[in-house]
Order: structure tokens, then C-alpha cells, then sequence
């Protein structure tokens, strides 16, 4: 004989609310008066035609003719656009640069976790001087470490090899990735981790379980940072690569500017082809990059 | 409870594992995408493979895809790796390269840094193949003559390929309806200017480059006009702090003040320069025979011609020497003799001639110079008359002086700007300029003797 049972219903707070007495009316809504739209929108409206006007004007390049006047993107050509990509090999470039900036971005995170972790969860000797000596790695520009990078990667053979500008680009993405990743994880109350613990996690389980999902907004930010300063990266590429088909899609760009002759068409189409990973990518993560981004700078 | 406890202790230690082996494949995966080293090297059944550096890759890069071929089809046996660099980098990747010891087999250097090449032992001297070759004799007198004298020890180490000559361009279609002829002189040059302005239907006279390389026209235009025998005397100091260097800078930025540039002159660079004068807006502009091509398309032959610069007061003609551009055999090269063959081959009128026929340059070749497309460009046979004039004087800028670029660029362009905003006065400026050229050329001298 089984027994169902007893019905339990809890109300949860909107239905309680539907069940009581009709609230009263909202109050009208004023429209603000013109002064107040204009004060409003108006530094608005000004920022975004700032931010947009380049991007329309490389837009507006590739996809008119050579030599065309006017504002309106009209007759439009996919001339430059095929220029771009069989004339300057952007398959290559693109396959490149994509293999960069992608191992960058998993190495930094997986690196920058484990980092930012350490920083955040333990004390050691010397941990206030690591942080201070990893932020000021960010004082040191690129091009300080050219030759001696050169020369380690020549003697590791890797010249000419794209394992070159993962290695570089991570070892330049780290030290931010793990600085940000350690304030992200500092918020993060270490009572859930212990609770964890009490139940019989191990400390990586209780990470991996409690922390990663946690942590999603914070790998997305320190990510699209990673990707985004490998993807962008002109020097190392131009360097350490020694053959056409190894450059990446900032040095085929700047070989469309030539000592005398700028094909703006090309350049335009390129800019925009290098511009599309990235937009498709923050349309996607932008949610997370927020978030990740508003905690790191309130509570870090 | 328990047996979730087991479950949770494996499973991430599983993940953990795989995590780091989906990064180390992505990492080996990465090493095995690309070539490594960069240095050329023999192949199988004696193929040897050469690393080509062109320091103006992109638009020239079709063309030397061609010469590379034909090379390759005359000598089965040689391989040649083509990298083509921009023209801005080529610099630092060289410098670095040659810090890192990869330099590249060959590769296109120009006069404006073969003195820091050769002073970091970079290149190989060439003169000893350069005579034995048939290239020797049919390689234009000025620019085996500044090839050589670009180098601090007076060797060869490239082999001259091209150059380009400082060309007055002017709108043919406006002169002849304002009544005007060729401006052949300063005089005119300034007449016309002013002549040719009606700012009121934004007309000009003149394009004046203010911004990025502004001053190095404005060195040109002090030489053209006061046609000092050399660059510097006898003494070492320069010559361009004359009264007539300060006469000219005067009159040019009187150009601009008196609005007969447009007012955002002050900042143009290339690009704007060649736009104002493309779309009509400006009548006169003085480039050299690179924006030839750029011209031609956007106006037609019927619009514009090209002509040398023009003569100042003392009547002398000067035709100043940007210096050369070629290919340069690397000392570390372990195949001297096939980076050597290569750079022949790129010099040999054939070559030199289509090459200099896509890129509208003076070919260094003298039989390219006698091909029919040469003949048929009015402003290079312009600027190779003057080139040839025995009543001309020939001067180089001092492109060697390892400080040519600062005192360009960093000293003095801001310098210029203050002269056209007229808060400096011309004299200071070309009294400094010259004391700058002065001190430089000294600290030259006393590092590489001379």
C-alpha cells in the first residue's frame, strides 16, 4: 500500500503576490523634456559616432571602388575583398593567426589559473614582491626583449616556427592574466571551497567543482585579453617569422602600406576580415566580460 | 554518499589530465604547422635554398615573384625563399635578425641604412665579383659611385638596382590656362604659386608637405636653390646654414602663410600631398618619380607633367642623389655564391628593366635605361638629363650618418612646423639644422676615421 506524500505547496513570492490585493497604479510616467534627452543622449550619440566613424570609413573603403567619393557605401564591389585574400594570401594569414592567438588563450588561462589561484588562496614568502614584480613585467615593452627572445628561440630552433609567438605572446599575457585571475578568485568566498572539502573533495576537485563554474566570467575576461593582445600582435611576428606563409594578419597588413603606394582597398577589406573573429567572439562572450570586468575592478 | 566521494575523487583528475593534453597536442601541433629555422640550406640532390628579403613587400611583391622565377628556371639548382618585408620594418627586422645571427642570404638594402649594416660587419664586400661580373660597366657611374660612397670604408656591398630622382610635378591643363609655361626656376616656381591661388574656390599653388618627411624636401629645396659644391666643406661643417639656405625656407613657408598651400599643409605627409594634388586641389607638388604611376592614373598624361627641380639664382642646375636600392649579400651567408648569382641575375638589364617598369623607378642598369618604356616617361627622361647635365652639380644627402634620421625626424620637423606657424625664424632654423649635420658628420668621422 503506498502512501502518498503529504502535498506540500509553497508559494513562491509572485504568487503570493498575484493572490493579494491589486497594488495600486504606477505612478504616470513623465517623459523627460527635450533639454534633459539632449543632456542625456546627446554625449551619447557623440560617443558612438567617435567610436563607429572609423570603423564605417573601413567599411565604406572596402567595399566601394578604388577612387570612389562620397559617404554612401554605393556601388559596392567585392573587389578588395578578393584582393585581400588571394593577392595577400589571407588564408594563410588568418590560419595563423588563429592558431596564435587560440594556444595563447588556453595556455594563458590554464597558466593564469593556476597562478592567480596560488596568489589568492596561499601565503609564502615573497608573495607581495612576485605580484609587484609580475605587474611591473607590464612596464617592459615588447621590443626591450626582441634579441634576447631571438636568440633563445634560434637556439631552440623555433625561429621561423608559430610555437615562437605562443611562447612569446603567453609569456607577455601571463603576468596581467594571473594578476586579474588571483583578485577574481579572491572574491570568491574560500568557505564554499572548504564546505567542499568538508565533503570530501580533494582541493582540485573542489576547484574544479566549485570554483571553474564560478570563475567563468573571469576566464572569459583574462581570455579575451589573451587573444586579443596575440591576435593584435604585430612585432613578434614580423621577427620571428622568416617565411611568407608563417606571417600573421598584422604583418600582411602592414605590407599592404608600401614606401610609396597605399592600397587602401585591400587594407580596408583586411582590416575588416581581421576584424570579424573578434566581433563574433565579443558578441558572444560580452555578458561574461562584463561581469568578469566589473568584479575584478570593484573587488579586486 | 561514500561511493559519490569515489566518483568525485577520479573524474576531475581525468579532466585535469586530458586538459593538459589537449594543450601540449595544441602545442606540439603548433610546432609541427610551420618550418623551422630560417636560414637557407641545401636540399636534396644539391638544390640550395636562399632566404630573399625584399625591404618593400606587398606592392612589389608580384614583381619579384616573376624575377624569382625566371632565376629559378635559369638555375634549377637554386631555390629562392621570398619574404616580403614592409618598407618601414625592414630596418629593426634586419638589425634584429643580424643581432640574433639569422640574417637572410640576400636581400634589397638601401642607401639610407648600408652604413649601420656595414659598420655591424652585416654584408659581404662585392667588389671582387662585381668586377669579374658582366654586370661591371653597365651599372649607372652615379650609383655604383654612391653605393660606394654610402659605405663607411668605401666598399661595395650592393649591387645598385634603382633609384628616383626629386621630381616638380605640375597641373599642365591649369599652367596653360592661367597663360603659364614650365616653371624652370625658383622664381617661377614662386610666381606660379602665387599666380595659380584663389583660396576663395580653394585652389592653391603649392602643396607643402609639413608633416611626416616634410623635411627631407625641405633639404632637397635648400640644395636645388642654393647649390652649395657639396654637402659639407672642406672643414666638415655643412653647408645648408647659408643666407640663401634661410632664403628659401623663408619663401616656402611664406607659401603657407600667405595661404597659398592649404592650411592643413602643416601636417601633411605623402598620402595628402599626392590627394591635394590628384583631386586638383593644389597646382604644383614636389615628390620624385614614385607617385608617377599615381598621378598618371588619377589624371591622365594630358594633366600634369613632371620636371626636374628648378635652378636657383646662381644659375647652376643640381640634381640631388637620394642614394640607391639593391640587393646586398650577407656576410653569414653559408651560399654566398648562389645569394651572389641571384642578386646578378636581379641586376641584369632584363630584369632590372621589368623591374623598375613596374615600380616607375630609374633602373641602374644602363641598358634597362635605354628600353623603350623609359623613353616614354617624360619626367624621368626629365630627371635623367639633369642626372647626365656635366654643367650639374650632384650631391647626396649625408644618409651614412648613423644620426641622419633623428635630426630629420626628431629634431627638426617639429623645428619646421615653428617656421611655418612663423614662430621661428628661418635663419635659426637652418643655422641649427647645419650645426646639427656639423656635429654629427664630426662623431662620424671620429669613429670610422677620414
Amino acid at each position: 500500500m503506498s502512501v502518498s506524500p503529504p502535498s506540500v505547496s509553497i508559494e513562491r513570492p509572485d504568487q503570493v503576490t498575484a493572490a493579494a490585493p491589486a497594488p495600486e497604479p504606477a505612478p504616470r510616467r513623465v517623459r523627460p523634456s527635450i533639454g534633459r534627452r539632449i543632456a542625456l543622449f546627446g554625449p551619447l550619440a557623440l560617443f558612438i559616432l567617435f567610436t563607429l566613424a572609423p570603423f564605417y570609413w573601413m567599411l565604406l573603403y572596402a567595399v566601394t571602388p578604388t577612387n570612389h567619393q562620397g559617404l554612401l557605401p554605393w556601388p559596392i564591389t567585392g573587389e578588395h575583398f578578393a584582393a585581400a585574400w588571394n593577392n595577400l594570401g589571407f588564408a594563410f594569414l588568418f590560419r595563423n593567426s588563429t592558431l596564435v592567438a587560440g594556444s595563447t588563450l588556453v595556455i594563458t588561462v590554464v597558466l593564469a589559473l593556476a597562478a592567480g589561484y596560488a596568489l589568492a588562496r596561499f601565503e609564502f614568502k615573497g608573495k607581495k614582491a612576485l605580484v609587484l614584480a609580475l605587474l611591473c613585467t607590464q612596464f617592459v615593452p615588447g621590443v626591450v626583449l626582441l634579441i634576447p627572445l631571438f636568440q633563445i628561440f634560434k637556439r631552440l630552433s623555433l625561429i621561423d616556427n608559430l610555437l615562437s609567438l605562443v611562447i612569446a605572446d603567453t609569456v607577455f599575457q601571463i603576468p596581467l592574466a594571473a594578476v586579474l585571475m588571483a583578485g577574481f578568485i579572491r572574491n570568491i568566498p574560500v568557505n564554499l571551497e572548504e564546505a567542499a572539502m568538508v565533503d570530501g573533495c580533494s582541493r582540485l576537485r573542489a576547484f574544479g567543482a566549485i570554483m571553474l563554474p564560478l570563475l567563468r566570467p573571469a576566464i572569459v575576461a583574462t581570455g579575451s585579453f589573451a587573444f586579443i593582445g596575440s591576435w593584435n600582435n604585430f612585432l613578434f611576428a614580423l621577427m620571428f617569422m622568416n617565411n611568407q606563409h608563417n606571417f600573421t594578419i598584422p604583418v600582411g597588413l602592414a605590407n599592404l602600406i608600401g614606401e610609396y603606394n597605399v592600397d587602401y582597398g585591400a587594407l580596408a577589406a583586411g582590416g575588416v576580415l581581421a576584424a570579424v573573429p573578434l566581433v563574433i567572439i565579443f558578441a558572444f562572450v560580452q555578458k561574461f566580460l562584463v561581469q568578469g570586468l566589473t568584479a575584478g575592478a570593484v573587488k579586486g | 554518499m561514500t561511493a559519490g566521494q569515489g566518483r568525485l575523487g577520479r573524474v576531475p583528475r581525468r579532466r585535469w589530465t586530458a586538459g593538459a593534453a589537449a594543450v601540449s597536442a595544441a602545442m606540439l601541433l603548433m610546432a609541427g604547422c610551420s618550418s623551422g629555422g630560417s636560414a637557407g640550406g641545401s636540399g636534396s640532390g644539391g638544390t640550395v635554398t636562399i632566404n630573399f628579403w625584399d625591404d618593400n613587400g606587398g606592392v612589389r611583391t608580384p614583381a619579384w615573384q616573376k624575377i624569382i622565377a625566371d632565376f629559378e628556371k635559369q638555375n634549377p639548382n637554386i631555390k629562392v625563399n621570398y619574404v616580403g618585408v614592409g618598407a618601414k620594418d625592414i630596418e629593426q627586422k634586419y638589425n634584429t635578425a643580424i643581432a640574433g645571427g639569422s640574417p637572410p642570404d640576400v636581400g634589397m638594402v638601401s642607401s639610407q641604412y648600408l652604413a649601420s649594416l656595414v659598420a655591424q660587419k652585416a654584408l659581404a664586400p662585392l667588389d671582387d665579383k662585381y668586377s669579374s661580373s658582366p654586370l661591371n660597366g653597365k651599372i649607372d657611374n652615379a650609383m655604383i659611385k654612391s653605393a660606394r660612397s654610402d659605405a663607411p670604408d668605401g666598399k661595395l656591398y650592393l649591387v645598385p638596382m634603382t633609384t628616383t630622382l626629386d621630381t616638380l610635378y605640375y597641373r599642365t591643363d591649369l599652367f596653360k590656362k592661367a597663360g603659364l609655361g614650365e616653371p624652370k626656376t625658383w622664381d617661377d616656381f614662386f610666381k606660379d604659386a602665387k599666380q595659380l591661388t584663389n583660396s576663395g574656390s580653394n585652389q592653391f599653388g603649392f602643396t607643402l608637405r609639413g608633416g611626416p618627411g616634410g623635411t627631407l624636401q625641405l633639404l632637397d629645396d635648400i640644395l636645388y636653390y642654393a647649390a652649395p659644391k657639396s654637402f659639407f666643406d672642406a672643414q666638415g661643417n655643412a653647408t645648408i646654414g647659408s643666407p640663401d639656405a634661410a632664403k628659401v625656407v623663408d619663401e616656402m613657408a611664406s607659401l603657407y602663410r600667405n595661404g597659398e598651400t592649404p592650411k592643413a599643409d602643416i601636417n601633411n605627409g605623402y598620402q595628402q600631398m599626392v590627394s591635394e594634388f590628384d583631386q586638383g586641389e593644389a597646382a604644383m607638388m614636389q615628390h620624385n618619380l614614385g607617385s608617377y604611376a599615381d598621378h598618371m592614373k588619377a589624371l591622365g598624361a594630358s594633366k600634369f607633367a613632371g620636371v626636374s627641380m628648378p635652378i636657383g639664382p646662381s644659375g647652376t642646375p643640381v640634381q640631388v642623389f637620394p642614394g640607391d636600392n639593391g640587393p646586398a649579400v650577407f656576410a653569414k651567408s653559408a651560399h654566398q655564391d648562389a645569394a651572389w648569382k641571384f642578386a646578378e641575375f636581379a641586376g641584369s638589364a632584363t630584369e632590372d628593366g621589368y623591374w623598375n617598369q613596374q615600380a616607375q623607378q630609374i633602373p641602374a642598369n644602363t641598358d634597362a635605361q635605354n628600353q623603350a618604356w623609359v623613353k616614354k616617361n617624360a619626367a624621368m627622361q626629365n630627371t635623367l638629363q639633369r642626372l647626365d647635365d656635366p654643367k650639374a652639380i650632384v650631391i647626396e644627402d649625408p644618409h651614412y650618418l648613423p644620426d641622419f634620421g633623428n635630426i630629420m625626424d626628431v629634431d627638426m620637423a617639429p623645428l619646421w612646423q615653428k617656421v611655418l606657424d612663423g614662430s621661428m625664424s628661418s635663419q635659426a632654423f637652418v643655422t641649427k639644422w647645419a650645426q646639427e649635420f656639423t656635429t654629427a658628420e664630426k662623431n662620424y668621422k671620429s669613429h670610422n676615421g677620414g
